[in-house]
C-alpha cells in the first residue's frame, strides 16, 4: 500500500511529531516545555517526552495540545507534511 | 525511609502518566499500577501488597467494582485505607454504599489532580515538590 508506514519508521514519525510540537510551542512564545505543559494542563515530564519523540501518547492528550494551538488534527498533519516537502525540496 | 504505597487500578494510559508524575512529587510515595479490578483483587488477596491509598478508575473496561469494594471493606487491614473512586458521578452513584470512599472526577485537569493529591496525602503540607 502506497504511503503505508511500516514498523521501522514509527520512531521517526514520533520524532517528527515532537519536532513539530516544539516549533509550534516556540511560535506561541513558550520558551520551555514546562510552561506550555502547564498551559495545557498536562504532566510536564510526559509532555517533554512527547516533544522528544520518546513517548507514546493518547488521542486525548494530543487533542489537548492541539486545542491549545487552536489547530485541528488535519491542520497539524497537513502542515507537517508541507514542511517535510519544503525541506526535501531545499 | 518508609514509603507510602499508592495502588492505582486503571487501564487508562493518561491516568498512568498523570498519577505517576503527580505522585512523583512526593518523596515518600511509590505507585503500583494494576490494569484491572480482578488482578487488583488477586493482589490484595495474596497479602503481598499493603497499600496506603487505593485509586480505582470507575470507567475501566470490565470493572467489577462492587466485588472489589466488598473485599476491601470486609478485611480489617484494608478498611481504614482511603479509597478514591474516580470516574463519572453516575458511575459513582452506582456503587454500593461504603465508608471511606472519596470521589474524584475523571474529567480532571492535571493541576486539579495535583491539588487533590496534596490534600489527600499531605493534608498538613500544602506544597510538595511537584
Amino acid at each position: 500500500m502506497s504511503g503505508y508506514m511500516d514498523d521501522t519508521n514509527v520512531e521517526d514519525v514520533l520524532s517528527e511529531i515532537g519536532g513539530r510540537l516544539i516549533a509550534l510551542r516556540r511560535s506561541r512564545g513558550y520558551n520551555n516545555h514546562e510552561d506550555f505543559a502547564n498551559c495545557c494542563n498536562l504532566p510536564p515530564d510526559h509532555y517533554r517526552k512527547l516533544e522528544r519523540g520518546q513517548a507514546n501518547f493518547t488521542i486525548k492528550t494530543f487533542l489537548k495540545i492541539l486545542i491549545a494551538h487552536n489547530l485541528t488534527l488535519e491542520q497539524f498533519f497537513v502542515d507537517s507534511e508541507r514542511e517535510q516537502l519544503l525541506k526535501a525540496r531545499k | 525511609m518508609t514509603y507510602k504505597l499508592c495502588l492505582l487500578v486503571t487501564d487508562d494510559g493518561d491516568d498512568h502518566q498523570s498519577y505517576s508524575e503527580a505522585l512523583a512529587g512526593f518523596d515518600d510515595t511509590v505507585v503500583l499500577i494494576v490494569l484491572d479490578s480482578q488482578r487488583a483483587l488477586q493482589l490484595l488477596k495474596s497479602n503481598k501488597c499493603s497499600p496506603d491509598f487505593i485509586f480505582i478508575d470507575l470507567s475501566m473496561y470490565g470493572i467489577k467494582i462492587n466485588t472489589l469494594l466488598k473485599y476491601i471493606r470486609a478485611h480489617e487491614r484494608f478498611s481504614d485505607i482511603p479509597l478514591v473512586a474516580y470516574g463519572d458521578q453516575i458511575d459513582f452513584e452506582k456503587l454500593e454504599p461504603a465508608e471511606n470512599i472519596i470521589f474524584f472526577s475523571k474529567d480532571y485537569e492535571y493541576t486539579e489532580l495535583k491539588t487533590f493529591l496534596v490534600d489527600l496525602i499531605k493534608p498538613s503540607n500544602k506544597e510538595p515538590d511537584i
